[in-house]
């Protein structure tokens, strides 16, 4: 039997949950436990990832009915300085309850006592104790200083005050809001640094792993062969908008090129990114870029109901009150009080760079008001954004699109379902988006971006001119959405066709397969 | 007797019925139509009953078919009067609970089994708002709370504490009494729904939590299936049985006061040795008594739950021997003594209320329609047709009542603009009134209600008299009010567009919330089109039962006498507008132009409208452009001539000496200026959008369309008309045909909405 090792790192204030990389974690691990089991244990994985990760991942699993007892999952101690930066971060300050009825003081006390003997050994630990303290008296209250500043000033924004006063306080906020982000890119860059090297010797403490997989592009040091996933393009395409928005990222980028040395081969999603940028930019061997395709995402299971005379009816309730609760706990209080009933087109994702927002936001407007289309637009993204919030206030759009931030995977089902229509605007992506799968899994019908990693998948012209359009084109997106809201049942009967055929190669047992294979070969 | 047992819960529905035949209601009805929703998972529909039922056949077979959960037919709430003094129920939506408060005249029952979360009267403001509460003591002594466990009415408001009959839920007597084996070692727990629910998620991970190094099966029926292996799959109920015979032990994790499930009886009675937690109603039921089975807290629960999986059998026997202590407080109220009392004391006080209903006066209703903004034009003309309508149709109906028009006090607004209402319809100014919270509190206490109010201002329409609390209905026309309003009486509002949704800038951000603030709160929403009437659903985020669509109402114009002034001949065409940017002046200007310059028009353009004299000298932003184009094309303002606001009967004579009517608008709710058009003989050019295209179907119209984003296709359309409107004027309709779209022809569908809200 072979050992191999799945080797991966979130940052600490990373939000592993609902994220793409966990649904495709979890989905790989549980494919891989089955994989281990059935093939009578001539394979075996096991996990290498940080302990706040580990905790996570169990919860992720466990949520999904996988086991994870029956896969080792090893980290290697905890940070101290990120048990306190966690627990800063727990403290959100707009969710403090008010002191009287849970003392700060007492909560503190709680979660020190959580600190485990292994946190207090790694203090004793700590490399270098000029960084301790300069993380610990500088960067880490700055952070928490201009944090203060920023929910203060929110909290002000909300008592009457003029449109202009609250405009300039918009401004400051976003300032203190840039410095606290820079604070904690600075803190995280440098635990990362610590972190990876502390990793890689972890990792190479397990002789008996024989090759590792990393799900995303990491600084290792390992000394059996890796195989990395090369997941995206995004920042060598969209460098200007990420570098506004996600200091952390940009500055993590900056390594790009060390982690793509680390690594012996790599899996692309798609052919695109298999030459752009690894073959072309890098100068990678075309032998060791794999192209490995993601299989669907499937999320009829999170709402399909049983034992009722009519459990269409009981589904569509029920997707219905899933909207309501994602609706009432969005940012927009009027929207506690709705009965969504609606007919509405629907995105999800992150609100990003290559997300090509602004434009679908044209698009609809030029729908809702010239074609009269009576759909509204649900996002998933956050409406903290601002370029995309001031779109939507200055078309007076605040009534008709609704962002609702963060949801949970149920309610993402639901909004599909009910959704007349998914639309997927980007302009880059590293594979074939997850919005064709989602969407159909729940009934909906799509109409996407005309991109290489879409047409590497709707390869026939006529399809191709049925679903796609020119994302730089407001015009041909608004024709392509009218049309999709026109004819769903065509659509949509034509693309469960294209599913069929295409998700029948791409499954999650064939893609740990293939990874399998490849690591193999790479040992021997 | 008869009772109409408006509930499905099959637990509740086992126990209760055969108390309700020992007390004598040998005839009960039960719904069989039921909400298909996860939120009613312990529904159950059965026809047992109907062979009871001594009522005739077509009767029960339209009981049977109605949707009683969502609210039924007329029809269908006929014959429950017909037939049934009393009716008992749980809520379940709001659309069915009103029915239920708004249709039913008998004896009305409404359960409180308990919730973990709420109290009843927090879900019936949730559901109905202040309505629910002035709904519910509008019913006076024929309402009941009837509450399923002991001091449970004292979690209530008075409204309903106050109407609290005590009607105790106990269990079901088993017939399989002590056939407990408990060879399979696994602690069963029961907990259903759990993706579903959020409570029982919790109690599932809690649960979980506490219990999963135990040997465990988790029951209970699943609408979505949790990833567990130790949740069970769906069991038919004699397989449910079989698992609590075998099962080794149960626990019960609920420490609610006020409600308990049935499971754990069902348990106890066969013997099973049931753990839980203190603080419950079972401890409760044990009446003091020493119980093994009890747990001061989850550890304790644990512990005892592992010895009996350890065949710790002196401490099984000690448990099944004092749970029979609580089986007894349970079963002991199967007598059905206190339903009796109960239902004694709801016939008395039924019987009285009756004999007061009877003894008062008759009273005539009164009617409120209300004017928020001094309007003038088409809403003033659209609210003095709409309560004629709602007068005539209560009279031809036979239920008459009185109108009060309520027009805001303005020095705008044209009084003389009333001239074709019936004398009976009498008129008020009013102010609005802005309330502070604690003084709309105040006033609403007042008023007899405790309902908390949320909201930091409320307003009032102020008519100087009592503030139109007289009135038992408000009808306001339009939607236009900008405070919420006090919730005193209720309201319907009648709404003729949402241009703002196309148009923002008709309305400013901050207003368009409060718009839909008013129609959140009100009881029905009026539109008149199947546009408007999307915007409301789609838009504003109204239910669908709340919004109606009721027909257009055309006023027929007076005939008006001829003006010797406009006896000249010169041929135009006619443009009614207004200085409103949905007007679509540029376009419409620049199509002008187009049509005198490039295509040689020979007709002139007469404008006419409230306000168009000041086209010209407007500060507003979107009619900038005129001035310049004034300036550039002298020639062509020349046979542009504009007539201002009009009388009627000018504006009539004008219309009918027109070549044709242009309405080049963008967006509204379609205009009734292109009807009376027709009425007169005179054909139309529309722009094309969705309410012209209902408004040319129901009134056959034939209008001609231009698109009013392209002046090119405006020009070449009124060059169109300017060659062929003699023609298109041929394939009118007849005056008589319109006489049938009036007033007279909709008064009957008017009355019968208002009836809905009254």
């Amino acid at each position: 039997m072979k050992k191999l090792g799945i080797i991966f790192y979130i940052q600490p204030n990373a939000r592993m949950l609902g994220e793409g990389l966990s649904a495709y974690l979890e989905k790989f691990i549980s494919a891989a436990i089955n994989s281990s089991e059935f093939k009578s244990k001539q394979v075996s994985w096991s996990i290498v990832c940080p302990d706040w990760a580990q905790i996570e991942l169990r919860k992720l699993l466990t949520a999904n009915g996988t086991d994870p007892s029956k896969i080792q999952i090893l980290s290697p101690p905890n940070l101290a300085i990120l048990t306190i930066f966690k627990f800063l971060k727990s403290s959100n300050l707009s969710k403090i309850p008010p002191l009287s009825s849970t003392p700060l003081f007492n909560r503190m006390l709680k979660y020190f006592s959580k600190i485990k003997k292994e946190t207090i050994k790694s203090i004793l630990l700590q490399e270098n104790i000029f960084l301790f303290v300069l993380q610990i008296f500088f960067i880490l209250p700055s952070a928490f200083f201009f944090a203060v500043l920023e929910k203060t000033l929110s909290f002000v924004k909300k008592i009457g005050l003029s449109q202009n006063a609250k405009k300039t306080l918009t401004k400051i906020k976003h300032d203190f809001f840039l410095r606290k982000n820079f604070c904690v890119t600075f803190f995280l860059e440098t635990v990362n640094t610590y972190y990876s090297k502390q990793f890689s010797q972890f990792a190479n403490a397990h002789p008996d792993i024989l090759g590792w997989y990393a799900p995303m592009p990491l600084q290792l040091n390992l000394n059996k062969p890796l195989l990395m996933c090369f997941p995206d393009n995004v920042f060598l395409e969209f460098p200007f908008g990420f570098s506004d928005i996600h200091g952390l990222s940009s500055q993590a980028m900056i390594h790009l090129e060390k982690r793509i040395n680390s690594a012996d081969c790599f899996a692309t999603y798609s052919k695109k990114t298999k030459y752009t940028p690894l073959i072309s930019y890098y100068n990678i061997d075309e032998k060791h870029v794999f192209e490995i395709p993601t299989p669907a995402i499937k999320l009829d299971n999170l709402i399909n109901i049983t034992g009722f005379k009519n459990n269409e009816q009981a589904k569509n309730n029920y997707c219905k009150a899933l909207l309501k609760n994602a609706l009432s706990s969005s940012s927009s209080n009027f929207l506690s009080k709705v009965t969504p009933e609606w007919s509405f087109i629907f995105y999800s994702s992150r609100f990003r760079p290559n997300k090509n927002v602004i434009t679908l936001l044209r698009a609809y407007e030029f729908l809702l008001r010239k074609k009269y289309i009576k759909q509204k637009l649900i996002l998933t993204g956050s409406i903290y954004f601002p370029d995309i919030t001031d779109f939507i206030i200055n078309k007076r759009l605040e009534n008709d699109v609704v962002c609702l931030g963060n949801i949970s995977q149920a309610a993402l089902a639901a909004c599909y379902y009910l959704a007349d229509l998914a639309v997927n605007p980007t302009l880059s992506e590293g594979g074939f988006p997850f919005t064709f799968s989602e969407a159909l899994t729940t009934g909906t019908p799509v109409v996407m971006s005309k991109i290489q990693v879409v047409e590497e998948v709707i390869t026939q012209k006529e399809d191709q001119e049925l679903m796609l359009f020119d994302p730089y084109n407001f015009k041909d997106m608004a024709r392509a959405i009218e049309y999709g809201i026109k004819n769903p049942k065509k659509l949509f009967e034509r693309q469960k066709k294209i599913y069929e055929d295409y998700y029948s190669k791409h499954t999650w047992e064939n893609l740990v397969q293939k990874h399998e294979d490849i690591l193999l070969n790479m040992i021997d | 007797m008869r009772l109409f047992y408006l509930q499905n819960h099959t637990a509740a529905r086992h126990f209760e019925i055969p108390i309700l035949k020992k007390i004598g209601f040998s005839e009960v009805f039960i719904p069989k139509k039921t909400p298909q929703d996860v939120r009613f998972r312990s529904g159950t529909v059965t026809f047992e009953e109907d062979a009871f039922l001594n009522i005739p056949a077509h009767a029960l077979s339209i009981l049977n078919e109605a949707d009683w959960y969502q609210g039924a037919s007329a029809e269908a709430w006929e014959i429950a009067n017909q037939y049934f003094d009393y009716l008992l129920f749980t809520p379940f939506e709001a659309s069915g609970m009103g029915a239920v408060l708004d249709n039913f005249l008998g004896a009305i029952i409404l359960r409180q089994y308990g919730h973990p979360l709420v109290t009843l009267s927090e879900i019936i403001d949730n559901l109905l708002g202040a309505e629910g509460e002035r709904k519910i003591r509008g019913l006076g002594r024929r309402f009941f709370m009837g509450y399923a466990y002991e001091k449970q009415n004292n979690l209530e408001r008075d409204f309903l504490k106050n109407r609290a009959v005590y009607l105790p839920l106990g269990i079901t007597e088993s017939k399989l009494a002590n056939t407990w084996t408990g060879e399979d070692k696994r602690l069963m727990f029961v907990c259903p729904d759990i993706i579903v629910n959020p409570y029982y998620q919790d109690v599932y991970q809690t649960f979980k939590k506490n219990f999963s190094d135990i040997p465990h099966l988790i029951t209970g029926s699943q609408p979505i299936r949790p990833p567990d292996a130790n949740v069970s799959p769906f069991l038919p109920h004699i397989e449910y049985i079989e698992t609590m015979q075998k099962s080794r032990v149960m626990f019960y994790h609920s420490q609610e006061r006020y409600h308990v499930n049935s499971h754990p009886f069902e348990a106890m009675q066969y013997g099973m040795p049931v753990v839980y937690l203190q603080g419950g109603l079972l401890e409760t039921l044990a009446a003091g008594k020493s119980q093994p089975g009890k747990a001061r807290n989850i550890k304790a629960a644990h512990d005892l739950v592992q010895r009996i999986l350890n065949d710790d059998e002196k401490l099984i026997k000690k448990i099944q021997a004092a749970q029979k202590e609580i089986l007894y407080s349970a079963l002991k109220n199967n007598d059905g003594l206190i339903w009796k009392e109960g239902f004694q004391y709801i016939q008395e006080e039924y019987t009285r209320h009756k004999k007061v209903e009877n003894a008062q006066p008759p009273r005539k209703k009164r009617i409120a329609v209300i004017l928020p903004e001094p309007y003038g034009g088409g809403t003033l003309r659209g609210m003095q047709v709409l309560a004629h309508a709602i007068l005539k149709g209560s009279q031809e109906a036979g239920e008459e009542i009185e109108v009060v028009l309520g027009l805001p006090h303005s020095e705008a607004f044209q009084k003389n603009s009333l001239i074709h209402l019936p004398a009976s319809i009498t008129c008020r100014t009013f102010q609005w009134k802005l309330l502070s919270s604690s003084q709309a509190q105040n006033v609403v206490n007042l008023a007899g209600i405790d309902y908390p109010l949320s909201e930091h201002t409320y307003t009032l329409p102020d008519d100087g008299i009592q503030q139109f609390m007289d009135c038992d209905l408000w009808v306001f026309v339009s939607d236009r009010i900008f405070n919420p309003i006090l919730p005193v009486r209720p309201y319907a509002l009648m709404v003729y567009d949402y241009i703002q949704r196309y148009i923002p800038e008709v309305l400013p951000a901050e207003r368009t919330r409060t718009v839909f603030a008013s129609a959140y709160s009100a009881k029905k929403v009026w539109v008149t089109t199947e546009f408007t009437k999307n915007d409301a659903l789609q838009f504003v985020g109204l239910e669908k039962q709340k919004v109606k669509k009721l027909p257009m109402l055309f006023p027929i114009p007076s005939t008006a006498e001829i003006i010797p002034s406009l006896k000249k001949n010169i041929p135009f065409f006619l443009w009614t507008t207004n200085p409103a940017k949905h007007k679509n002046h540029e376009n419409a200007f620049n199509a002008l132009i187009k049509y005198y310059t490039m295509l040689e028009g020979k007709l002139n353009c007469y404008i006419s409208g409230p306000l168009t004299d000041q086209l010209h000298n407007t500060n507003l932003p979107h009619l900038s452009f005129l001035s310049d184009l004034l300036k550039s094309y002298p020639e062509v303002f020349k046979k542009i001539k504009i007539l201002g606001g009009l009388t009627d009967d000018i504006y009539y004579e004008n219309l009918k000496k027109a070549h044709f009517l242009w309405h080049p608008a963008l967006v509204d709710n379609g205009t009734f200026s292109v009807i009376e058009a027709a009425y007169y003989g005179t054909p139309a050019l529309s722009s094309d959008y969705p309410a012209m295209l209902e408004i040319n179907q129901q009134y056959q119209l034939n209008l001609r369309w231009c698109d009013p984003h392209d002046a090119d296709n405006m020009a070449h359309m009124l060059k169109d008309m300017e060659d062929n409107a003699n023609t298109y004027a041929l394939s009118l309709p007849s005056q008589a045909f319109f006489k049938e779209e009036s007033i007279n022809c909709h008064a009957k569908t008017y009355w019968e909405a208002i009836k809905e809200v009254l």
